[in-house]
């Protein structure tokens, strides 16, 4: 095999694409109860970018399933912004807990389990799945419609 | 986007983000230095108000202003030594507002070259600390009052609210107290350790004192009183006016002043007099079309504490009518129907937290008087219904709701009708407990023998009472049947009550209070909050005077064949 034909990039499997978009749906979902069910208040920087999020995410995992032209691109740009919102939630959890075991001195082992469980609830989603996702896209640049994507 | 490139970039983004969160928590943390106080902020305090305050450069003790201020009578002088400095957020409300930890935490303002100090105690006697902030619509109930802080800066710095909020730079002080005049107690450090009979006597008498001091010729408590004034604040109810008049009973039964007794008998007339209602065949307390059971259930135990201390056998007919009604609450099962209609005369079968366990320890209390064999048997099917029906589910294990009075209910029970499973729920609720008990250093605040979950929040004390009185009752069981885990349980509740009589108002910050001989014995909310509500002091009491109970129990125990058991007590 040729250099350039081992870096060509390979076409969007069917288990790959039912696996991401699936789990897409399920991230568009449960961001949209945990912002709009769970949390009391409206609050228009949250409420916005949970929303870009929660399209985008349910646009490319519906593309995902059904395999349309568009959705790799689509997918790639999600999990790029479910990446950017989730290392934003990381970063404002750890600042966060950082300035009040400044302020309070440690926060406690009851505080602290709080704060790993919130991270351990978002970091799935919003951290691996995106990352994932963005490593499977990375090789498979090719638009699903040609027979070597059915394979 | 290759592997190798994400992990690269993923690896950047966490160790950006631990040096920035080192950065963060570095800034903003104090390094307290008592032995070297940068300045001393001298006040001088007359009925709870301000008259003088000069702040005194490290190593200076005296100061012509608060030298004149105390020539007066009745002055209190209190030293504030700022013992660190840092900076905080100001740019938000909510993050200023989170900044200052509550109770040993205010702020310098500098404006035009001029700086001002706003103290602890300025913001205690403002009762201005934990008055709640919302994040993301959570109501959290920690934070200081920033109009508070604002208003009294601008007021020191001669300008106006609005500009100290913009242009004032303001930083974050740690305070320690002192009172050169006013020698602390010799309680105000008690541990579970040193904690004995005598000490928490003097607590239990001094609380039960406060309680009758504070009821008026009418038979009303003072229900909601604002410490630093000594207001009365809004709100009255009955279960708690219940509760307040079974404490003091039991305080008159076991000390025997008949100051005690006679302010009992006039909160216990006052509920036959003004709160008693027809409610079927049966009587019942409250005048409302609707009557929640709570109120008929801690009158009942009151009025069994008045006839079983023979303060007043007359109430004898009340608790036969009030048992009567309780019982006929009750379903099937054993759970009680928590409202009755007074208007359609029938119970409504809705459920609140208390109201089943009350009832229950009512029904078994009541059985002591009247030997009425069906409240025996509504007791015993109340409590049973409490630990198997009313709380099982997956996880009850690892989750237990307020079980102060289930209890108290099993272990007067224990005696006559004896149910291991009930036992075995309360020494799990007790074991819960002991795993967020704090000990000393696990928060800034006061927090040995305290409950919480975070060195953030500010323990509340009435959990701690309240929880106390049902730890104190289930170790009394354990030790009848000398039973396994007896010292841990014993240290559980010796680390409780001594946080509690560390946190009676015995004096507490006399300075700010403006009649501290009002207050005197009287159980805050928590070391901040100086809302005093009567069932503060009653749960506090009412465990206090269980524990010496237990004590006498403990010495008798050698007699009965059990001295392990006692030893383990004493």
């Amino acid at each position: 095999m040729s250099a350039a034909a081992s870096e060509r990039p390979r076409p969007i499997t069917r288990g790959p694409a039912l696996g991401f978009g699936t789990l897409n749906l399920v991230s568009a979902g449960l961001a949209g109860v945990g912002v709009f069910g769970g949390l009391p208040d409206r609050y228009w920087p949250v409420d916005v970018t949970a929303l870009v999020l929660i399209v985008l995410l349910a646009v490319s995992g519906a593309g995902l399933l059904f395999r349309t032209s568009w959705s790799a691109a689509c997918a790639r740009i999600a999990a790029a912004i479910s990446l950017a919102v989730g290392l934003a939630l990381v970063s404002a959890l750890a600042v966060t807990a950082s300035y009040l075991a400044g302020i309070y001195g440690p926060v406690g082992r009851g505080g602290s389990i709080i704060f790993v469980l919130v991270l351990a609830l978002a970091t799935p989603y919003l951290v691996a799945v995106p990352i994932a996702e963005l490593l499977w896209l990375g090789r498979t640049a090719t638009l699903p419609g040609s027979t070597a994507d059915l394979s | 986007m290759s592997a190798q490139s994400i992990a690269r970039l993923l690896a950047l983004y966490a160790v950006g983000l631990v040096v920035v969160s080192l950065c963060v928590r570095g800034s903003v943390a104090l390094t307290p230095d008592p032995a070297h106080p940068r300045a001393v902020v001298a006040s001088v305090w007359q009925n709870g108000a301000l008259v003088a305050r000069a702040v005194l450069p490290a190593g200076q003790e005296k100061h012509p202003s608060i030298d004149e201020a105390m020539a007066s009578p009745g002055s209190e002088l209190v030293l504030e030594s700022s013992v660190a400095e840092g900076p905080i957020v100001t740019r938000s409300e909510t993050a200023l507002s989170i900044s200052l930890v509550s109770g040993h935490d205010g702020v310098v303002g500098t404006l035009d070259g001029t700086s001002s100090y706003v103290t602890p105690d300025d913001l205690l006697a403002r009762r201005a600390y934990d008055r709640g902030v919302n994040i993301l619509g959570i109501d959290l109930g920690l934070g200081a009052d920033t109009a508070v802080i604002y208003a009294l800066l601008a007021d020191r710095l001669h300008t106006t609210p609005r500009r100290v909020r913009e242009e004032a730079k303001i930083r974050r002080v740690r305070f320690t107290r002192s009172t050169p005049g006013r020698p602390t107690p010799p309680w105000a450090h008690v541990d579970g350790g040193s904690l004995t009979p005598a000490i928490v006597r003097g607590a239990a008498i001094d609380a039960a004192r406060y309680l009758a001091r504070n009821l008026r010729e009418d038979g009303h408590f003072r229900y909601l009183v604002d410490a630093p004034s000594n207001r009365q604040l809004g709100g009255y109810d009955w279960p708690r006016h219940a509760g307040a008049t079974y404490f003091l009973a039991q305080a008159a039964g076991h000390f025997h002043e008949p100051e005690l007794a006679e302010a009992c008998l006039r909160a216990a007339s006052l509920l036959r007099n003004r709160a008693v209602s027809n409610c079927g065949d049966a009587q019942c307390i409250g005048t409302d079309v609707r009557v929640d059971l709570g109120s008929s259930a801690l009158s009942l135990i009151a009025f069994v504490e008045i006839v079983r201390t023979g303060l007043d056998t007359g109430y004898f007919g009340l608790v036969r009518s009030l048992s009567r009604f309780l019982r006929e609450q009750q379903r099937a099962d054993g759970e009680f129907m928590h409202e009755y209609d007074r208007r359609e005369s029938r119970p409504v079968d809705v459920q609140y937290v208390y109201y089943s366990g009350e009832a229950t320890l009512a029904l078994a209390r009541a059985d002591e008087v009247t030997h009425d064999e069906n409240d025996l048997a509504s007791a015993k099917r109340g409590l049973s219904h409490l630990v198997r029906g009313a709380w099982h589910f997956f996880g009850d294990r690892y989750y237990f709701g307020e079980e102060h009075w289930t209890c108290q209910a099993m272990a007067d029970l224990w005696g006559r009708s004896p149910d291991r499973g009930a036992l075995d729920f309360c020494e799990r609720w007790q074991a819960y407990g002991r795993k967020l008990q704090l000990r000393a250093g696990d928060a800034i605040y006061d927090a040995d023998g305290a409950i919480g979950l975070s060195s953030i929040f500010t323990p509340r004390l009435t959990p701690v009472a309240s929880r106390c009185e049902a730890g104190i009752a289930t170790l009394d069981v354990l030790l009848r049947e000398d039973a396994r885990g007896v010292e841990e349980l014993d240290a559980q509740q010796r680390r409780a009550l001594a946080l509690l009589v560390r946190r009676q108002l015995r004096p507490g910050p006399v300075a700010i209070f403006s009649s501290p001989e009002s207050v005197y014995g009287a159980m805050p909310g928590s070391e901040v909050d100086l809302a005093l509500r009567i069932d503060y002091v009653q749960h506090a009491g009412s465990a206090m005077i269980r524990w010496l109970d237990l004590s006498d129990l403990a010495r008798d125990v050698p007699r009965r064949g059990k001295e392990g058991a006692a030893r383990k007590v004493l």
